[in-house]
């Protein structure tokens, strides 16, 4: 029960995006390009998809600081239609230990809220903003937006915000 | 024993109310899209709130702004003008909001202005011939010689749930 209160908190000047920390592996600044495709971690080579110009330009956010956080996740949590996608788009196979990366163009924390604070998105616009990775609302000091980064990236992919060729 | 006072006092409560319902009176909030004066029955709108941020939310149909924050509790934002056929769709300037009474959903109204309350009688509003839950418009009433469009808040709902296949 307490593990759902704590979240990984990607931080952009309007809306901190909150990801149940017991999806993220590790969350670690790292300089690299936007646009590479895999990276070296750990001795692995994880396919990379950067998602953070996705986030800003869909939810009207800016990033807080020209930083680049890479976070690690198991591709479990992930749906086999969204492995498959993630594995084409990045010519990457999953390595052994199934991780993989996704980085962002702000800064990450680790928080402890109380998921008291958060509200169901309204009925009419649950169903789709669920298919579209976002679960959840919360209006503190900042608004927060819990997201599930597997519907996330496969709206992102459906929807040809991801593609070959061009993010 | 007293079946028939009982009797008697039901059949005048019943009498009573068919008097009352034939006298019966709606409150009507008349208030401003951009220059236009449209009307929603008071009962269908629990409050009017003012100077507060609509946050943009991904994948929603253009007339949805985004949502708002009631007192820590998320309300869909419609913008109105995109619907009900005027010429500039852009959502009003004014950080002005009608927070829908719905059962099951949070929604909102982004308005330009409150203008008055009037009581007028049910059977004064001029219905539109064949009109349905669907359509945005119940009808018209008249007020000080203007004939003012009366929202039908309903449709609303109606058409987000079946925009985005919401059950």
């Amino acid at each position: 029960m307490e593990a759902h209160n704590h979240f990984t908190c990607i931080a952009y000047d309007t809306v901190d995006f909150l990801i149940q920390s017991k999806y993220v592996l590790f969350g670690i600044y790292l300089d690299v390009k936007k646009d590479v495709r895999n990276i070296i971690f750990n001795r692995e080579t994880l396919p990379h998809i950067h998602i953070g110009n996705l986030l800003e330009g869909e939810f009207g956010c800016k990033s807080l600081e020209e930083c680049n956080v890479v976070l690690v996740m198991k591709k479990k949590d992930f749906e086999k239609d969204v492995q498959k996608l993630i594995e084409e788009f990045t010519d990457t196979a999953f390595p052994a230990s199934g991780n993989l990366a996704i980085s962002v163009n702000s800064s990450v924390s680790s928080k402890i809220i109380d998921t008291k604070t958060l509200r169901l998105i309204p009925s009419s616009i649950r169903e789709r903003q669920h298919e579209c990775g976002v679960c959840a609302i919360g209006f503190s000091a900042k608004k927060q937006i819990l997201i599930s980064p597997d519907n996330l990236l496969k709206k992102f992919f459906s929807v040809g915000l991801i593609k070959k060729g061009g993010i | 024993m007293n079946e028939d006072i009982i009797n008697q006092i039901a059949q005048e409560s019943g009498e009573k109310t068919d008097v009352i319902e034939e006298k019966q009176v709606t409150t009507w909030l008349v208030f401003a899209i951009g220059q236009k004066k449209y009307a929603v029955r008071s009962s269908d709108v629990l409050e009017i709130i003012r100077d507060v941020a609509v946050y943009r939310l991904p994948f929603m149909p253009g007339y949805i702004e985004g949502v708002l924050n009631r007192r820590g509790d998320p309300f869909t934002v419609i913008n109105p003008r995109a619907l009900i056929g005027e010429e500039d769709t852009r959502p009003p300037e004014e950080p002005l909001f009608l927070i829908l009474k719905r059962d099951d959903d949070q929604l909102s109204l982004h308005i330009s202005d409150i203008l008055f309350f009037t009581d007028i009688e049910e059977g004064d509003l001029n219905i539109i011939p064949g009109n349905n839950d669907e359509g945005f418009f119940l009808g018209t009433l008249v007020y000080s010689g203007d004939e003012i469009p009366a929202l039908n808040t309903n449709a609303f709902e109606l058409l987000i749930r079946k925009d985005l296949g919401s059950a």
